[in-house]
Order: C-alpha cells, then sequence, then structure tokens
C-alpha cells in the first residue's frame, strides 16, 4: 500500500529544501529599512503555507483513491481492516511531513539567526527554536485540520473548500479572538503570539513576538523587564507549541475514526449523521465560526468609530483583520453568540429542507 | 457462504431489499440479473467493500466486513480493471504475495503459461480482457476458499474465456473452492453452474439448481383446432402466449396436469411441455 502512494511522498520535502534554499538566498534587509524586514519575514512564512499546501493536494489525491474512486474500491476486498489501509496508505505522507518541517525548521531557524545577527538583536537561541516549533506545531495543525476536512466530508472538493476556509479564515479568525482574551485576562500581548505568527498578519512581524527589543510592547521597551518578556514569550511559545500538537494528534485521531466509520456507498455527511445530529453539529460549527466572524466585524467597526455596517463583515473577510472579542461587553457577546446560532440554526434546517425536497424529487 | 436478510441503500435509496443467498462449499453458484438490480452492491457486500445496514453475510460461520482473516480467503473479480494502471505485472504479483499469506506464485506461472501475459507490461499496456484474465489468475491463486467474480468472462476471446474456466473449475476440483459469478451470458452459465440465483430489483426472485430454476416456469405447445377458445388468459400461472396459425406457444408458472385437463377442457387437440432455456426463463422472469 505504501507503494502505491510513494509519489505524494516527494513532494513535501522537495517543496521544503527548494524554499529553504530560496529563503538563505534572500539579501538581508538593514533594520531601519522596515518593509524590506516585513518582506523577508513574510517570504519565510510563506515556506509553511506552502508545505502545507503541497499536503492538502497530496491528502485530497490519496482521499480521491481511498474513497471517492469507484475503480479502487476493490482494495477494501483486501484482508485488511479500514484502519490499516488508511494507515498504510497516509504513511508516507505523514512521514514526508515531519521530515519536510523538519528540513524547513532547520532553514528556517538558521535565516532566523542571521537576521538577528544582523539586526544585533540580543534574542536567545531558545526564543528563535521556540518561533520554529510554534510554526512547526501550526503546519501540523493545519495539516491535521485538512486531514480532517478530507475524512470526514470525503468529497475531495468539499474538503479543499473547507479546509481553505479553515486555514485562511476560521483558524486565525478564532486564535486571534482568544490572543485576545488571554491578552486581556494575562495583560501581555499574546495576541502577537496566537494572531501574527503564523499569518504573517501586518506584513510579517511574526518574527518579532521572539525578538523582545523589537517589539512595541511598552514594557518590553523598558530593560528592567527585558529578562521577564524573554521568558514569557519563550515559556507561553513552548506551551502553544505542546498545545497545538495536542490538537493537532487529537484531530488526526477523531479524523481517522470517521474514516473507520464511513461506509464507501454512503457519500453524503448530513446522510451520515443520524437524526438531531444532522441539525446540532453543522449549525454548532457554523455558529461558533459566525460568532466569531461576528465580534470580530464589530469591533473594527467600534475600533474605528464607523459603526457595525456591512461593509466592515465584508473587509474583515478579505483582509483577514481581526481585533478580538475580548473588548466588547458581556451582554453584547452573549447576544451575538445567542444570535449567531439562531441564525445559523436557521439556515441549517432551511438547507436541509431543501436537500430533502431535492431527494425526494429525485427519487 | 450465507447471506441473511441483506439490506443496503445508496443514501435514501434501498439498493438490496433483504437479499438471502447461499452457495454451498465446492459448488459454483451464478447469479443473474438484469442491468442496476443490485447484483454488483451485492458483491461488493459479499467481499466486505461495503456494509451492509441489516442482516449477515456470514463465511465459514464469520462476518466478513473489516474481519481480515475471512477477507483473506476471500477472492474478488471485479467487472472491470481493478488494478493500480502503472504498476506491471510482476510488481501486481509481488503486490499479492505480499497481501495474501496463501499466494501460490509457482500457481500464477502456470496458469499463464496458458495465457501468456508479458511480465513486463504495465496494467495501463493491457486490453480489457487481458487485464480480466490478469484479475482472475491472481485470485485463483491464493486458492482462496470462496471466488466472488463479477462478470469475469466480459471482454475475454473464445480461446481465453474457456482457459479461465478451466482454471476455475481445476480450483473447484483440486481444492474445494466455492464460486460466485456473475455473468449476462446465460448459456454460458447453465452449462458452467451448478446452482443459480436469479435477482430482480434487489430480490432473489428465484433460487437453487439449474433445474429447479427451471422447474418454476413451463413452455408448452398447444394446438387449438377451432379457434382460441375464450378464457384463455384466465388460466392460473399464464405469463405470455404467442401463435403460429394454430399452434399457441404458452409460458407458465406452476404448470401441472390439472392445467393440461382444463387446456384439453377448452378445446386443445394436442398439449406438449417443451425445454426452456435459462435466457428464456430470465426473460420471462423480468416481464
Amino acid at each position: 500500500m505504501k507503494k502505491i502512494f510513494r509519489k505524494y511522498g516527494i513532494l513535501l520535502p522537495a517543496a521544503a529544501i527548494f524554499w529553504g534554499i530560496y529563503i538563505s538566498n534572500l539579501p538581508i534587509p538593514d533594520f531601519t529599512e522596515i518593509n524590506i524586514s516585513y518582506f523577508i519575514t513574510d517570504k519565510m512564512l510563506y515556506g509553511w503555507r506552502i508545505l502545507w499546501i503541497l499536503y492538502l493536494i497530496a491528502a485530497a489525491g490519496i482521499t480521491y483513491h481511498l474513497q471517492n474512486q469507484k475503480k479502487w474500491e476493490y482494495i477494501y476486498s483486501f484482508p485488511m481492516t479500514k484502519k490499516q489501509i488508511y494507515r498504510q496508505s497516509f504513511l508516507g505522507l505523514y512521514i514526508s511531513m515531519i521530515v519536510s518541517a523538519v528540513i524547513y525548521g532547520i532553514f528556517f531557524y538558521v535565516q532566523g539567526m542571521r537576521i538577528f545577527t544582523k539586526a544585533q538583536q540580543s534574542s536567545s537561541v531558545i526564543e528563535l527554536l521556540a518561533s520554529t516549533f510554534v510554526n512547526i506545531a501550526i503546519l501540523f495543525v493545519w495539516c491535521a485540520f485538512t486531514q480532517l476536512c478530507m475524512m470526514i466530508l470525503q468529497y475531495v472538493w468539499q474538503g479543499v473548500v473547507v479546509s481553505m476556509i479553515l486555514v485562511f479564515f476560521g483558524i486565525p479568525c478564532i486564535v486571534s479572538n482568544f490572543g485576545y482574551l488571554i491578552e486581556n485576562v494575562g495583560h501581555f500581548k499574546s495576541r502577537e503570539i496566537f494572531g501574527h505568527i503564523f499569518y504573517g498578519m501586518d506584513k510579517g512581524i511574526s518574527l518579532v513576538p521572539y525578538l523582545s527589543n523589537l517589539c512595541s510592547n511598552n514594557y518590553r521597551q523598558e530593560s528592567a523587564f527585558q529578562h521577564l518578556w524573554t521568558t514569557h514569550f519563550t515559556g507561553i511559545a513552548f506551551i502553544i507549541s505542546a498545545f497545538l500538537l495536542v490538537l493537532a494528534f487529537l484531530v488526526f485521531f477523531v479524523a481517522q475514526k470517521q474514516f473507520y466509520r464511513l461506509d464507501l456507498s454512503g457519500n453524503v455527511l448530513i446522510s451520515r449523521m443520524k437524526g438531531k445530529w444532522n441539525q446540532i453539529i453543522p449549525s454548532l460549527l457554523a455558529g461558533i465560526f459566525a460568532f466569531h466572524w461576528i465580534t470580530n466585524a464589530q469591533m473594527i467597526g467600534w475600533n474605528f468609530q464607523k459603526g457595525d455596517r456591512l461593509i466592515f463583515f465584508a473587509m474583515m473577510f478579505l483582509r483577514k483583520r481581526s481585533v478580538g472579542v475580548a473588548m466588547m461587553p458581556a451582554w453584547k457577546i452573549c447576544m451575538t453568540f445567542i444570535l449567531s446560532m439562531a441564525v445559523m440554526w436557521g439556515i441549517v434546517w432551511i438547507l436541509r429542507m431543501i436537500r430533502r425536497k431535492i431527494n425526494e424529487g429525485a427519487s | 457462504m450465507e447471506i441473511k436478510n441483506v439490506r443496503k441503500s445508496y443514501g435514501n435509496k434501498e439498493i438490496l431489499h433483504g437479499v438471502n443467498l447461499s452457495v454451498e462449499e465446492g459448488s459454483i453458484h451464478g447469479l443473474v440479473g438484469r442491468n442496476g438490480c443490485g447484483k454488483t452492491t451485492l458483491m461488493k457486500c459479499m467481499t466486505g467493500i461495503y456494509k451492509q445496514e441489516e442482516g449477515e453475510i456470514l463465511i465459514g460461520g464469520q462476518p466478513v466486513y473489516e474481519n481480515p482473516e475471512v477477507k483473506a480467503q476471500v477472492g474478488y473479480v471485479a467487472d472491470s480493471n481493478q488494478y493500480f494502471d502503472h504498476y506491471r505485472i510482476d510488481e501486481m504479483v509481488e503486490f499479492y504475495r505480499q497481501m495474501y499469506q496463501s499466494f501460490d506464485q509457482q500457481a500464477f506461472f502456470d496458469y499463464n503459461q496458458c495465457v501468456g501475459l508479458e511480465f513486463s507490461k504495465r496494467i495501463r499496456e493491457l486490453s480489457k480482457g487481458q487485464s480480466m484474465a490478469l484479475a482472475s489468475m491472481l485470485n485463483l491463486s491464493i486458492h482462496p476458499k470462496i471466488i466472488i467474480m463479477d462478470e469475469p468472462l466480459s471482454g475475454l476471446d473464445v480461446i481465453v474465456q474457456k482457459q479461465v474456466k478451466d482454471f476455475i473449475i481445476n480450483e473447484v476440483e483440486m481444492k474445494g473452492m466455492s464460486v460466485l459469478i456473475s455473468s449476462h451470458d446465460l448459456k454460458d452459465l447453465e452449462s458452467f453452474c451448478d446452482s443459480i440465483s436469479m435477482m430482480k430489483k434487489g430480490k432473489i426472485i428465484h433460487e437453487g439448481t439449474i433445474d429447479d430454476v427451471k422447474s418454476d416456469f413451463a413452455k408448452i405447445q398447444v394446438v387449438f383446432s377451432n379457434g382460441l377458445p375464450n378464457g384463455l388468459s384466465e388460466i392460473p400461472g399464464l405469463v405470455t402466449y404467442s401463435n403460429l396459425g394454430s399452434i399457441y406457444t404458452m409460458i407458465l408458472t406452476g404448470y401441472s396436469n390439472v392445467i393440461e385437463k382444463t387446456l384439453k377442457e377448452m378445446g386443445a387437440s394436442f398439449v406438449e411441455e417443451i425445454p426452456m432455456t435459462l435466457e428464456e426463463i430470465f426473460i420471462y422472469s423480468n416481464q
């Protein structure tokens, strides 16, 4: 089985080496030219994104063969359980993902060190290592969610669309809000770690949280607090890495479990879930996303004194800007949450009714 | 193999409506039915590809689905080329060798001496007939307890058809293998199978030996010298009739001496039962 999908395993390490060489050859800017430094850190982050996109392509290819291609169904007649077939088919891709993450991580770390050295930063090796680990961990999380989308939705194109929405909009939105919440509770700039590091938002200050001298946080400008913030950032970065890794493994585990339960002939998500879960699960998931999206958009409006105009919803979506829910009054948060859930419940109900009518018409 | 009350749906559409079937050890059982009646779905359930919603599929008393030990004793030849296009034949042999402990490489070489496939060829380079022959040879080489073959003879030339049938018969005789085979070539099945099942709209409508199935129908020739009598269409079990002059050919279910007597009372001067082919039974069953 491993050999069948061997070609998919070549993609990621090759891309990691290629992009690693590319970033290594980028000229390190003078840090007074701040735009150029944004440029270079963004390029470094794109590497992780490229690895994820290639994983998405490879996972879609394998999933297509395992689940959607009638011609290949016969492999389930071989003397193996679905679990064994699944594991053996994806094993090569998993290994290549880990290998490529390590390869690119080395390039990322080395280039980061070169940047820090040129910028004459006092950042420690541990800080940069933490930054690299967080990026590796988030890559695993992306891949895990991709896997989950592929496995649960089963139709490959649906999996691709949902994972792209998750990775480019859903996860940043939730992570950013989460970061703000911690920031308000813990009184330090966790959003920089949560929100900026993976996405190169705000034009690539992703490495900044680990370069405490460069960080705009006032506390960190004072040398008396320097060691404190360095410890904070490093510590929390490792905790986040560990948390994300656990999350990634959990999601992989759920994806696998879901896959074993699938019947190849029952190809539609909604028909696989029974009874009330058909309504509850999609409503809940859509409601959570809607809540985060709306609260972000509302906060942009609130921050910029523009009101809750529809244009900000679109703006938020397009620019991936998020300012967090934690700054809203509690009653407004609750109302928004209830409203999001209610609206999504209604939308899912209507979609299910349309689907039912179509099915009745077809039969 | 025993199949008890198996139900299977695709989404909301039920394909198999409580199928019951049994295949005796060391026998060749034919499965016939019109396109879309559920034969392939039933076979995919039997091989553990699909899970039935209700009922049981047992081989040697063990369920098939998600049971590698049982699946190792089941061969499956799909209705079209089923192998990985980029594999060479020798790689496919190696794949089977790794997958099935019981795979007998020598048996494969022996079979291939008759068929003559080049080992260096890739699967995509094979014709439909060659790839079907390859699937049959590979699956027979694992010496399965039961082999499930979905139209394995389609696309094969007459010589290879005969060779594959000989391989199957040899395996049945030597190893006591059971065979479940579907085909649209009913003449072929009639001469090849010990027993047969006929499917219609997801149900088995006839099952048994060929003679049993044939005994369910009767084809009789009747001569009405004085023209068609009234009330002929009310004869119990009449499926259809046609005539050529005064000679009427009637297809009946449950033909007996009582019906013969009734026909004679209606003015039949001559009544004779004539043998039916499986093809005719199939056609009339589906009317």
